[in-house]
C-alpha cells in the first residue's frame, strides 16, 4: 500500500475524485497511467488528436462523437478530472447503495448515464433529438449498408414511436421511457479492475 | 415456455452440454472397468481425453459448417436442394465425428449454429420455411420413439427390483443436481454482473430432465448379471424426472415468478439505441485500454464482416445489420396486420413490404392517375416459377444500391421481353416501393400488364388474386395498356413515372 499511496500523490486532487466518483485509489491509479499513455506530449491534458491516435476508436462508427463528448462546449483540451468524471458514468451501479437527498446524483447512476448517451444524439444541446440529428447517427452506425429511402423510413418509424408529445423530435423523457425495457445498469458498465 | 432469455439459454445450453459430457463419461468409465487398476494418471488423463472430444467435436462441427454455408452459396439455380443441404451436412459431421471418436453432439450443434449465421442468409424464404418445420417434425418424432421404446421395454422386459438401490440412486441423483448446480452458479456469478437468481438456479436443478440418452447408454452395457436391475433404475429415474418433474415444472414457474420472457419485439428505436451504446461502449474500452467483452465482440464482428460474411454469403444478400432487420420485421408484422393477406401468399413476396406511410403516399400518387401495383401473387408452384424465383433474386441486387431512376427502368425494360421478364419486372416493382414522407424517390413502376396472350394459365390464375386495394383509377389504366404491345408499355411506364416526378 506504501507504493500506492506515493504515486497517488502525484496525481492531484486524487482523493477528492475518489469521493465524487466512487472510484478507488487502485482505478484511479490505473486510468492515470492511462491517461498519461494518451498524453503523448506530456502536456497534463489530453486533445482531440490524442484520442484520434486510439486506433480501435478511430475505426469506431461514432468514434468522432464519443470524442467529442470528452470535451465539454467550447473547451478544447480535458484534463485527468474531467477525464475521470466522464469516465465514472460507466461504473457499474450500485442499487443498493441509499443515498440521502443531499448529496448530487452520482456518475454511474441510471439517469446520467442515459443522459451521456442522449448527448450523443443531441450536438446542437438543445434538449431533444431532431430527426436530422437521429438521421446523422443513423448514417454513421448504418454506413453502406442501406439505401437513403430506407435509412428515412428508419428514422420516421423511430420517431413514430417514441415521440409521445408530437413535436417531431424525441425528448430526454421520451429517450428514457423508450430505452425503459432494456437494462441500461448491466449495458452501461465497464468493469474495470475490480 | 418463454422464461427470461438468460434461464432459457442457461438450462438449454447445458442440455445440449450435458448429452456430449455424459457420452463421453460413460466411454471412459467403461474403458476404465477394463483397466485391472485405475491410478490418477488415468484419471487425469480421462479429463484430458473428455476435453479433447469435446473441443475436437467442436471443430469438426465448426468445419461442416463452414463448408455448408459456402456451398449454400452457390446453391441460387437449385433451390429444392437447399434444405438438403442443410440436413446432410449436419449428419455428415455427426457422423464424421463420431469416426473419429470426438463428441457428434457437439459436432452437431456446432455445425448448425454456424450454419444458421450464413445459410440463413443464402437460401430463400421457401427453404428457410422447409428446413424448420422439417426439423420440428423430424425432432419431434425422433423422440417419440424413444420414449416409445422406453415405455414398451418398461412393460415388457423382466424386471429386477431392489428398493434401496432404486431409491437410494434416486434420491442420490437429486442431490447431486441440487449441489452441482449451486456449486456451479456460485463460481459463476463471482465472474458475471448478472448473478444468476436462486430462483433460476433452483429451476435449472428442477428442470434437469434425465432422458433418452442415459436410456440407451444402459442398454449398451455389457451384460453382467445385475444388468437387469440397471435397466430398472434406470427407467425409474428416467420416469420419475421426466413425469414428476416435468409436469411439476410449469406450475412451479409460475408460482416461484420466474422472469418471463420479454414478449415484443424491440422497437426499431430500442434496436438503434442499443446499438449505440453498443459502439460507445466499445469506444470508451478503446479510450481506457480495457479489452473487455465489448472490445472482442467489436473485433469479432469486424472479422465476421469483413472477411466470413463476404466469402461465405451470397453477393446479393449481404446481410443488414440488425437495425435494418428488426425495422424489415417490424414492417412484416405490420403488414400482415394490415392486410388480411390471403392464405396462398408467399411469405418470400413480404421481403420489401410497405409501411402504412408508403401506402398513403401510393393512394396520394394513384389519384395523379398514376399505376401502381402491390404485387402480391403467388404463382402455383412450378418448375417453371422456380427458375423465375433465381432470376428474381438475380435482379434484387442492382436495387440494394443507390440508383439513378434511369438505371432502374433500363432493367424492367430488359425484363419485359421474356416471359421470365414478367417475373422480375415485378421484383423490380416490389422493391422500388420506397415511398417515403418526402418522397424523394418515387420509382413506382406501373405493373408489366404483358401478361396478354402469352399468359400460361398458372400466371393467369394469379390475376384473380390482384391486390384488392388497387384503385379504379387503375384499373381505367389497364385497359388501354391491355392493348399495348409488350415492347411499348416500358416506355409508357417511364412518361408516367417522369409525370410524377414532375408533380411533386
Amino acid at each position: 500500500m506504501g507504493s500506492k499511496s506515493s504515486s497517488l500523490n502525484k496525481i492531484p486532487n486524487a482523493q477528492e475524485l475518489m469521493q465524487e466518483t466512487g472510484f478507488s485509489a487502485a482505478h484511479i491509479l490505473r486510468l492515470y497511467e492511462r491517461f498519461e499513455f494518451l498524453d503523448v506530449d506530456q502536456r497534463g491534458e489530453l486533445r482531440p488528436e490524442d484520442f484520434g491516435a486510439i486506433r480501435e476508436l478511430s475505426m469506431n462508427p461514432i468514434g468522432d462523437r464519443i470524442i467529442s463528448a470528452f470535451f465539454s462546449p467550447g473547451k478544447e483540451a480535458v484534463d485527468f478530472a474531467s477525464f475521470v468524471r466522464i469516465l465514472a458514468h460507466f461504473r457499474p451501479t450500485e442499487t443498493n447503495r441509499t443515498r440521502d437527498g443531499a448529496q448530487p446524483e452520482p456518475a454511474n447512476s441510471r439517469t446520467r448515464k442515459l443522459k451521456f448517451a442522449f448527448q450523443l444524439y443531441d450536438q446542437d444541446r438543445d434538449g431533444k433529438i431532431s430527426r436530422e440529428e437521429l438521421l446523422q447517427v443513423l448514417r454513421m452506425m448504418l454506413e453502406m449498408q442501406v439505401t437513403e429511402e430506407q435509412l428515412q423510413s428508419i428514422a420516421e418509424r423511430a420517431i413514430q414511436e417514441a415521440d409521445l408529445d408530437q413535436d417531431d423530435a424525441i425528448s430526454f423523457d421520451e429517450f428514457r421511457k423508450s430505452l425503459e425495457k432494456v437494462d441500461i445498469d448491466h449495458k452501461m458498465n465497464i468493469r474495470f479492475l475490480s | 415456455m418463454h422464461v427470461n432469455d438468460q434461464l432459457h439459454i442457461l438450462v438449454f445450453g447445458e442440455s445440449l452440454l450435458n448429452d456430449a459430457v455424459t457420452v463421453v463419461l460413460y466411454k471412459l468409465f467403461e474403458s476404465f472397468l477394463r483397466l485391472p487398476s485405475v491410478s490418477g494418471l488415468d484419471v487425469l488423463l480421462g479429463g484430458c481425453r473428455v476435453l479433447v472430444v469435446g473441443l475436437g467435436g467442436l471443430f469438426v462441427g465448426l468445419f461442416f459448417g463452414l463448408v455448408a454455408a459456402l456451398t449454400s452459396r452457390f446453391t441460387s439455380r437449385a433451390q429444392v436442394i437447399a434444405p438438403l443441404f442443410v440436413f446432410l451436412y449436419s449428419y455428415l459431421s455427426y457422423l464424421t465425428s463420431e469416426m473419429l471418436h470426438l463428441s457428434g453432439i457437439m459436432a452437431i450443434v456446432t455445425c448448425a449454429v454456424t450454419m444458421k449465421q450464413y445459410v440463413e442468409a443464402n437460401v430463400s424464404e421457401r427453404s428457410k420455411t422447409s428446413i424448420q418445420y422439417f426439423l420440428k417434425m423430424w425432432s419431434s418424432v425422433s423422440e417419440t420413439l424413444i420414449f416409445i421404446f422406453l415405455g414398451v421395454s418398461t412393460i415388457q422386459d423382466v424386471h429386477m427390483w431392489s428398493w434401496s438401490f432404486v431409491c437410494s440412486t434416486l434420491l442420490l441423483c437429486l442431490i447431486w443436481r441440487a449441489t452441482g448446480v449451486l456449486l456451479l452458479t456460485a463460481v459463476v456469478n463471482k465472474l458475471r454482473r448478472n448473478t444468476v437468481t436462486f430462483r433460476d438456479q433452483f429451476i435449472i436443478a428442477y428442470g434437469g430432465l434425465r432422458g433418452a440418452i442415459c436410456f440407451s447408454l444402459v442398454f449398451l452395457i455389457d451384460d453382467f448379471p445385475k444388468k437387469r436391475l440397471f435397466i430398472t433404475t434406470t427407467i425409474v429415474v428416467i420416469l420419475f424426472t421426466v413425469f414428476v418433474q416435468g409436469m411439476t415444472i410449469k406450475p412451479l414457474v409460475e408460482l416461484l415468478d420466474v422472469k418471463r420472457k420479454k414478449r415484443a419485439l424491440p422497437s426499431v428505436s430500442e434496436e438503434i439505441h442499443s446499438r449505440l451504446i453498443d459502439h460507445l461502449l466499445a469506444g470508451i474500452e478503446d479510450v481506457v485500454g480495457y479489452w473487455g467483452q465489448h472490445y472482442w465482440k467489436d473485433k469479432f464482428e469486424q472479422f465476421n464482416k469483413k472477411y466470413l460474411r463476404r466469402f461465405l454469403i451470397r453477393e446479393d444478400h449481404q446481410a443488414p445489420s440488425s437495425i435494418l432487420r428488426v425495422y424489415q420485421e417490424l414492417e412484416r408484422r405490420d403488414q400482415r396486420g394490415d392486410e388480411e393477406a390471403p392464405p396462398l401468399v408467399d411469405p418470400r413476396s413480404h421481403s420489401r413490404p410497405l409501411l402504412p406511410e408508403e401506402m398513403d403516399s401510393i393512394r396520394r400518387i394513384l389519384s395523379r392517375n398514376l399505376q401502381n401495383f402491390n404485387n402480391k401473387q403467388t404463382p402455383a408452384y412450378s418448375r417453371h416459377t422456380l427458375h423465375q424465383d433465381a432470376t428474381m433474386d438475380r435482379t434484387r441486387k442492382p436495387l440494394h444500391r443507390h440508383q439513378s431512376l434511369g438505371e432502374r427502368y433500363t432493367f424492367n425494360t430488359q425484363g419485359e421481353d421474356e416471359f421470365s421478364g414478367s417475373r422480375r419486372g415485378r421484383a423490380g416493382l416490389s422493391r422500388s416501393h420506397t415511398v417515403t414522407k418526402k418522397t424523394q424517390v418515387c420509382s413506382m413502376s406501373p405493373r408489366p400488364v404483358l401478361q396478354d396472350s402469352s399468359v400460361p394459365a398458372a400466371t393467369s390464375q394469379t390475376r384473380g388474386l390482384v391486390d384488392p386495394k388497387s384503385s379504379a383509377a387503375r384499373k381505367e389504366q389497364i385497359s388501354p395498356q391491355h392493348q399495348a404491345p409488350v415492347g411499348r408499355t416500358p416506355k409508357k411506364q417511364l412518361s408516367f413515372v417522369l409525370e410524377s416526378e414532375k408533380q411533386q
